[in-house]
């Protein structure tokens, strides 16, 4: 079970490092990493244009969503993805899913983890800003 | 610039037109949905993702979840569209 810690980001938000690729398992050190923004606000989880663009996916999206938020609705492009979770550099979780593509408000995270991920989580979070999350 | 219209963006244009009887017959089911037509509705996406990519390849079919629903951002979003 991946389990990690860290401190909240003043700035952005509660912060882990993640892995996605799409398409045949790569070996480990060739997962493209990134960082991810653990959001108990969005039902779904959500990939940046930019990381869309490493995996190389934007023109295989797998579904269209409608999408609402504050900006109003939209209808988002939907991709396969393998979202990773490193327990040690060769050792990992990996879960099958769809993420939105979607425009972040930072250049600090490419992924953002929504209740989708979270439902199968543990995540606590202190006053002064220390988290940790455990995922099944 | 121009884009090219992804598969999943022209068979998304033909499931809003069938949404009313779709959501009529198959509510809650998933759509499999290959160049422009409806190919079979199953009851889960994994289903639907399974036969897509035996019958199509990868990339080369969409799955539309049968449903008006809209997906929740969240009130204080950190994404737009």
């Amino acid at each position: 079970m991946y389990g990690d810690s860290g401190e909240w980001d003043e700035q952005v938000g509660p912060l882990i490092e993640v892995g996605l690729f799409a398409g045949g398992f790569p070996e480990a050190r060739d997962i493209p990493r990134f960082k991810a923004l653990l959001d108990t606000g969005a039902e779904t989880s959500c990939v940046s244009r930019t990381a869309a663009a490493i995996l190389n996916i934007r023109d295989r999206p797998v579904s269209t969503r409608t999408v609402s938020s504050p900006s109003g609705r939209a209808d988002l492009d939907v991709y396969e993805v393998s979202l990773v979770f490193f327990i040690t550099p060769s050792a990992f979780q990996v879960l099958e899913m769809e993420m939105i593509e979607a425009k972040s408000d930072s250049d600090d995270w490419d992924v953002l983890i929504g209740r989708d991920v979270l439902k199968n989580a543990i995540f606590m979070m202190d006053f002064a800003g220390h988290f940790a999350i455990a995922v099944r | 610039m121009t884009q090219v219209e992804t598969e999943a963006r022209r068979n998304y244009r033909v499931f809003i037109e069938m949404l009313p009887e779709l959501l009529e017959e198959h509510p809650g089911r998933c759509a499999l949905l290959h160049d422009g037509a409806l190919i079979e509705v199953f009851d889960t996406g994994q289903e639907a993702r399974w036969a897509g990519r035996r019958r199509f390849g990868y990339g080369n079919f969409s799955i539309q979840h049968v449903t008006r629903s809209v997906v929740d951002l969240g009130w204080y979003s950190h994404v737009w569209g």
